[in-house]
């Protein structure tokens, strides 16, 4: 902890506070500011010129009639509970690697966990969006070779989709209804470098002897995972939940990409940071997309309030 | 290292390794496919990648004109983006040394407020601000300058950071500064001769991070570049993928130079980048 | 050793740093002439990415540079994807470049607030036609199209220069013909086009080659299918009275459709419909999901026999393609079809298409003087010589020969006017919103007719009610923002009585402003024509 220090000392040391004078002024002025003037904006009807109109709470009220925006936080809802699954196999792997008796092996399989992260985000996207071509896509090969393709057309026959048929490629990202499950397919098998390096920091207490007396009481490997291993990661799948539902929620850069400003086919991967995004920089409607940022941070900080209230986890 | 590995290695338990092995080998490989897939389509032609799209054509057969072109095409894009990343990192690492100074080394009046208000931050979406930080630079006449992102980069990266090096400062023990300061060095002094030697591998770790945050941006460059001489890859590999009749081989080749940099770096700077990443040192 | 190479890392990239910084640093010193004067810099940005425009636009550029040394013309090529939001980023950001193609995401407050009208400069001759025919010519009377295509209907002003012209085609691969048909020879009716097409899977099947007939996409198929579809409404237009120009169309047919003169039962529409379903088997199964690029992939690979597109995707095609090819007008039912030729008058004339790649000049230019002249010299015949040479594209100044590669694209005026469509495209909204998502009930497999209409009927008046009223109240806040610059030249020639300058301004706006009323009054006599239609439709 920092020392305490008397007022007279500090009055001494006032050099110190030079020292944060300089993130003091970029934050404020990058950060501060900002959200000040995008409160304060959010009152007018403001096209991004000098001209505005005041109208009051005119803007929230359109925003609670604002079909695109309410449906878009059913989207994004779906998207943060598949989120929360897909962490499980950056989990896995931790445990997996962790388990590895070899600590040779360990850091030569974290040394090729981290090697994606060497590709830039964007050009995995644009691959991924190539994985997902009707034609070319390596997604529709493989299931076309494996025979799950088939088994869909079947179960389509059954339900009577209209979505899967026999002869025709899929198109992930031009079918409204596959685009959610094109989003939540998005980045498999779902490893992400920075969580499994963190999981294993975590898994890092916990010696061979633990393990070996484990075995000697005959306890499954799931047993083990339950028992020994989660507890003590649990703090860093906490710190990877939230950052992971703050991620989500601001989120749009991968809809923007994969889908346009519009959300894609029927609007379906609409999110709220991507409407907002479309209202300001599409429709030029800055005062209402401000309007729209105010309500998404009070839904974060709800939630963040939420989380920090209920899921607290001892360290 | 090695030494260690062959001693925890007796008792027979790394014959039954080989099940989680695989496992963890398949994982991984579907996990590197688009590495493989964008390294032998950039060697094809349109062509030769509609007739053979799985597997890697024949090295004499490699077309490098892909690269030839995609270098004209991406180069650029690599260099202001490395100026954007570098500046920015360094800045604001810097920036964030001397914050977490002042709040680690002694409790002075309102840094509590301050705290307060820099965590608060935390939780502010940055996408709420992006509109008004919009017409903040182009007040500030900033619109279509690399000086923006470089900006951005080091005002963005201040929280998280000044987060975890208060952590790591507070760690260290208060007599090396006791000791300095009988020496009769100033703050800044004891920033550069204590702080600075002892906190290397996670300065290592957050730059590696910042660095990162930089090279992947792509939505502030989209909405303030406009000049495709300043265009970083963000917006340069969007340019790109805009083309009508796509020449997949050529844009390929393009992605794997835009990841040079980042392989040279991870290359030489492997054991930082995940030693810094599994010390344990990022936890809520 | 981990720090050896930790350092190497980092010098490396320190390396890079320096390289990349000195790099910057010499793009910012900025250029300057000979004489020491700072290079003026017009930058231009467009949505054509098509092959052969950047080529045209940097060879017309350096002919300008040639004539005047102390200017730098920079193009920013744009993708159409993200061209609409870069547009209004640059635009209210206030970076926005000299000059930009307007067209796509303009709306008529921005091209008012954010653009330079060039009426004034169309009155006068182009002193770049100096030496020709033209030399004396007003501006506007040296395009093809009277400049109409740069001309705005409801602002009533100039607000683009066009370089080019647009038209539809039907491609067919000729090697491909040959193999297949063993002749060269084109379809030039419906018929033939579906006997083509039979023959197509008559030679797939016994060669165990998948050959597409024609190359399907969200994009190319409703060209196509649209194009079919407005044959089969020629005659009824005709019918439906006098109609004074091509411009006044939608208004006409809109409120036609509100009296119930023609609508989703009217025979016209339903062959129209069966049209544009028999056709759609002809293209891959699925094509409705395929994007426009992997259309033309398809036949430039040779895997699709044709294509249907404007002529603005000739030039990429011809670089693609490693086979001759050849360009028609889109075959349409003859008049003795059984069928389909009942409603037909002929082939449509193309007399009264617009030129095209319109530009306009911003108001953020910094040097508005230099970016108009070099506009003037954009649409000078020589200049527009070189870029049809250059880009193969089709010209927009009279007298200028097309490149031979753009002659089978070339504009032809005999013919029929085309019919009505379904919904107007671009400008109502929502009624489009409804077509287009219930597309699948035209096409899909399992789809009909019956069904499509079905699907739509019970929307088909609403959602056009929807459309209506908000053009309504785009038009009305164009009158609420033209009174006020009215009320403000009233006020600036109160007080300088001998000030004539703004006389033509207003002159203008006052004229602008009466059309607009006169066109917020129909629309607000076409909705409640509609209210009152859906009433009746709900008994």
């Amino acid at each position: 902890m920092s020392l305490p220090i008397s007022p007279k000392k500090a009055l001494l040391e006032w050099k110190l506070y030079l020292f944060i004078v300089p993130s003091l002024l970029a934050v404020g002025l990058f950060s501060y500011f900002p959200a000040a003037s995008a409160i304060y904006h959010s009152f007018f009807r403001w096209s991004g010129g000098d001209v505005k109109e005041f109208i009051g709470l005119g803007n929230f009220t359109a925003i609670l009639q604002d079909h695109v925006f309410w449906n878009s936080f059913i989207t994004i809802g779906i998207l943060v509970v598949a989120n929360v699954f897909k962490m499980i196999p950056s989990i896995f792997l931790a445990v997996l690697i962790h388990r590895l008796t070899s600590d040779r092996w360990q850091y030569w399989y974290r040394v090729l966990v981290v090697l994606p992260m060497i590709v830039p985000s964007l050009v995995t996207l644009f691959i991924w969006k190539f994985f997902f071509d009707p034609n070319f896509g390596v997604l529709n090969k493989v299931l076309d070779a494996t025979g799950i393709k088939t088994l869909l057309v079947h179960i389509d026959g059954i339900f009577n989709w209209g979505i899967f048929q026999a002869g025709i490629p899929i198109a992930w990202l031009g079918e409204p209804s596959l685009i959610i499950p094109s989003l939540i397919i998005w980045g498999f098998p779902w490893i992400g470098a920075v969580g499994v390096l963190i999981f294993l920091a975590g898994l890092q207490s916990i010696g061979t002897e633990v393990y070996e007396a484990a075995d000697l009481d005959g306890v499954t490997p799931f047993q083990k995972f339950l028992h020994i291993e989660l507890p003590l990661i649990m703090t860093q799948v906490r710190l990877m939940f939230v950052l992971m539902i703050i991620g989500t929620l601001q989120g749009y850069g991968l809809q923007f990409l994969l889908l346009g400003e519009e959300g894609g086919p029927g609007g379906k991967g609409m999110v709220p940071g991507l409407w907002m995004f479309n209202r300001a920089f599409l429709a030029g409607e800055f005062g209402y997309a401000c309007a729209l940022g105010l309500f998404l941070f009070v839904f974060i900080l709800i939630l963040t309030m939420i989380n920090n209230k209920y899921v607290r986890v001892d360290k | 290292m090695s030494g260690t590995a062959i001693t925890k290695s007796v008792g027979g338990r790394q014959g039954r390794d080989w099940p989680k092995h695989i496992l963890i080998a398949l994982i991984l490989g579907v996990e590197l496919l688009p590495f493989y897939m964008m390294l032998q389509i950039s060697v094809k032609d349109n062509a030769g990648f509609l007739a053979n799209p799985w597997f890697p054509s024949n090295p004499l057969a490699w077309i490098w004109q892909n690269y030839v072109e995609a270098v004209q095409l991406v180069l650029p894009f690599v260099a202001n983006t490395v100026v954007v990343a570098v500046t920015a990192t360094v800045g604001s690492l810097v920036l964030a040394l001397m914050g977490a100074y002042f709040f680690a080394r002694y409790k002075m009046p309102f840094s509590g407020f301050l705290w307060a208000a820099f965590l608060l931050l935390m939780l502010l979406p940055g996408v709420a601000n992006i509109v008004p930080l919009f017409a903040l630079l182009k007040n500030l006449n900033l619109l279509n300058t690399l000086y923006a992102l470089i900006i951005l980069g080091i005002a963005g990266g201040q929280v998280f950071c000044i987060f975890v090096l208060r952590n790591f400062i507070e760690e260290i023990p208060k007599d090396l500064f006791e000791a300095a300061e009988m020496d009769g060095a100033s703050h800044l002094a004891q920033l550069r001769n204590v702080v600075i030697p002892m906190s290397g591998p996670i300065l290592g770790t957050l730059a590696i991070l910042q660095f990162l945050g930089a090279w992947n941006d792509f939505l502030m460059p989209l909405i303030i570049l406009r000049d495709p001489e300043l265009f970083t890859i963000g917006v340069g590999l969007i340019y790109l993928d805009g083309e009508y009749v796509k020449q997949w081989g050529k844009i390929m080749a393009a992605f794997f130079i835009a990841s040079l940099p980042l392989i040279v770096i991870f290359l030489f700077t492997m054991k930082l980048f995940v030693r810094g990443l599994s010390s344990g040192a990022l936890k809520g | 050793m981990e720090r050896t190479l930790n350092t190497i890392g980092i010098s490396l990239l320190a390396l890079c740093f320096v390289v990349s910084l000195s790099r910057i640093a010499m793009l910012n010193f900025g250029e300057r002439t000979e004489s020491g004067d700072k290079v003026i810099e017009i930058r231009l940005a467009h949505w054509q990415l098509e092959g052969g425009v950047r080529n045209a636009i940097d060879a017309m550029a350096k002919e300008y540079m040639k004539l005047h040394p102390g200017v730098r013309i920079t193009q920013i090529p744009i993708p159409e994807r993200i061209y609409r939001n870069w547009l209004i980023t640059q635009l209210v950001g206030g970076t926005a470049p000299d000059i930009i193609q307007v067209g796509m995401g303009i709306t008529d407050e921005r091209l008012a607030r954010f653009f330079v009208p060039l009426t004034d400069i169309v009155q006068n001759p182009n002193p770049y036609n100096k030496g020709t025919d033209l030399e004396n010519t007003p501006l506007r009377d040296t395009f093809v199209d009277g400049m109409l295509g740069g001309f705005n209907q409801n602002l009533l002003e100039y607000y683009g220069v066009p370089i080019s012209g647009h038209s539809i085609r039907l491609y067919v691969n000729l090697d491909l013909l040959q193999e297949i048909t063993g002749s060269r020879e084109l379809p030039t009716t419906y018929e033939e086009l579906v006997g083509l097409t039979k023959t197509v899977e008559d030679f797939s099947q016994n060669n165990g080659r998948q050959i597409i007939p024609i190359a399907g996409s969200r994009y190319n198929s409703p060209i196509l299918m649209t194009a079919l579809f407005i044959s089969q409404t020629q005659k009824k237009m005709r019918e439906m009275g006098p109609v004074g120009t091509l411009l006044e169309v939608p208004a006409r047919t809109t409120e036609a459709l509100i009296d119930g003169d023609w609508g989703l039962d009217s025979p016209e529409v339903r062959s129209g419909l069966e049209l544009m379903r028999e056709v759609s088997a002809e293209m891959q199964p699925g094509f409705m999901q395929v994007t426009r690029d992997d259309a033309s992939f398809y036949f430039v690979q040779g895997r699709a026999l044709m294509i249907v597109t404007g002529s603005w995707d000739a030039t990429s095609i011809s670089q693609q393609a490693g086979f001759p090819f050849a360009a028609t007008k889109i075959p349409l039912p003859s008049k003795d079809h059984p069928r389909f030729g009942r409603n037909v008058l002929g082939t449509f004339s193309e007399a009264g298409a617009t030129a095209s790649v319109s530009l306009g000049l911003t108001r953020d230019s910094k040097n508005p003087e230099v970016a108009t002249d070099f506009l003037l010299f954009l649409a000078a015949r020589e200049t527009n010589q070189l870029f049809t040479n250059t880009s193969k594209w089709l010209p927009s100044v009279l007298g200028v020969e097309p490149a031979d590669q753009a002659k089978p694209f070339m504009l032809l005026a005999d013919g029929y006017t085309p019919g009505f469509p379904l919904a107007n495209a671009g400008a109502r909204a929502d009624s489009n919103r409804l077509i287009s998502n219930n597309f699948h009930h035209l096409v899909g497999p399992s789809g009909s007719v019956e069904e499509f209409v079905e699907a739509i009927r019970p929307h088909f008046i609403p959602y056009l009610l929807v459309d209506l009223k908000r053009e309504e109240l785009e038009i009305i806040q164009g009158i609420q923002r033209m009174d006020v610059q009215l009320a403000a030249l009233a006020e600036i020639a109160r007080q300088n009585p001998n000030d004539t300058r703004d006389q033509r301004k207003f002159d203008l706006i006052g004229a602008a402003m009466s059309a607009k009323d006169r066109t917020a009054y129909f629309h607000q006599h076409m909705i409640r024509k509609a209210e009152k239609r859906i009433q009746e439709d709900s008994k």
